[in-house]
């Protein structure tokens, strides 16, 4: 039990990298911003998340998952592009879906699911701004489940 | 009066040129005039940093840093600008004096199969003169009442430099926030990492 929070980090990142490279976008993780720097102050949008919280509810192996999700735009005056980010994020994490949980923290790719994710609900946040960039987040809520 | 004559008879000072790509000195590499104009007395340092160097209208020196012998100070060099009386005469060069060693760092990250980076291995880009001074102290945002301090550095113009480098001076690491041109020189807002 005690790397399943890693590993349901590491699945999480797995998946909105693929769902970003699929689209030709820049990604990078929110909590880690000012490592980079040229990502942030770049006015390529991008789609950036942070893992929020995850606790064992009512106890482990069964756990409620939150993280935020979206785009970081700049020059986007009618927030399309933003909104267009954030669609393909809310089709990924549609409420019901269901996700392997993998450890995909080391170098190796993983073959073997460890647990499920379980969408439970996503909706788009209202957006921040921060000089010339806007971020429309969609916050996520899941339930996993650890097998091993 | 030919000024051209008599504004470069007394360039018999002749500098080591640094060649950025190879982190070599040529020696005696041009004559110039090195003019005695850096007694501005301040608080801030710049007075004390910067100079002007004469060398002939139709010579450009092609290197970023020079210095004055072997164990000299040496000096980034800046902006030109031409002195005129009819025809150009002379050209007058800013210098900022940089008698640090700075690494430029960049990180290179190992990939996880999540598609993020995980642990960093350090790669030094190259070594350049360096001159740094202290701007103020700038507060830590996620723990109140730590601060980092706020610096202001000088590199020479060709340093391939980017907020996603880092400069390390010695023991002192320094991460970069802004990168600008200024006077000729690249300048780098810096914040010290640890010390």
């Amino acid at each position: 039990m005690s790397q399943f929070p890693l590993q349901v980090k590491s699945t999480i990142d797995f998946i909105a990298s693929g769902l970003a490279n699929a689209h030709g976008y820049e990604y990078f993780d929110l909590d880690s911003s000012a490592w980079e720097t040229s990502l942030v102050q770049s006015q390529q949008p991008a789609m950036a998340w942070a893992f929020s919280n995850m606790a064992e509810h009512p106890r482990d192996p069964l756990w409620l998952v939150g993280f935020d999700i979206g785009a970081k735009v700049s020059e986007d005056p009618a927030q399309y592009t933003s909104l267009e980010i954030t669609s393909v994020i809310l089709s990924q994490f549609a409420t019901g879906q269901t996700v392997p949980i993998m450890d995909y923290s080391g170098a190796t790719p993983p073959t073997t699911p460890i647990g499920t994710l379980i969408i439970t609900s996503a909706h788009a946040i209202p957006a921040q701004f921060d000089r010339t960039s806007g971020l429309r987040l969609v916050r996520v809520e899941a339930k996993a489940i650890r097998f091993s | 009066m030919h000024l051209r004559g008599a504004a470069n008879y007394f360039s018999i000072t002749q500098p080591d040129g640094w060649v950025s790509s190879t982190n070599t000195w040529v020696s005696k590499a041009f004559p110039c005039t090195l003019l005695p104009m850096d007694r501005f007395v301040s608080e801030r340092e710049f007075g004390l940093k910067r100079r002007y160097m004469l060398v002939h209208p139709d010579y450009t020196p092609p290197y970023s840093a020079i210095r004055f012998g072997d164990n000299g100070p040496v000096y980034l060099v800046g902006w030109c600008t031409i002195d005129y009386q009819v025809s150009s005469y002379s050209k007058v060069i800013l210098l900022h004096e940089a008698n640090l060693l700075a690494q430029l760092i960049t990180r290179t990250v190992t990939a996880t199969s999540s598609g993020m980076g995980r642990a960093s291995t350090e790669t030094v880009l190259g070594t350049y003169p360096f001159s740094i001074e202290r701007v103020t102290a700038a507060s830590f945002r996620e723990f109140q009442g730590a601060q980092l301090t706020d610096f202001f550095g000088m590199l020479p113009r060709d340093c391939p430099v980017s907020v996603d480098n880092e400069i390390h001076v010695g023991t002192i690491e320094y991460q970069i926030q802004e990168v600008f041109a200024s006077s000729g020189f690249t300048g780098v807002r810096v914040l010290s990492k640890k010390p």
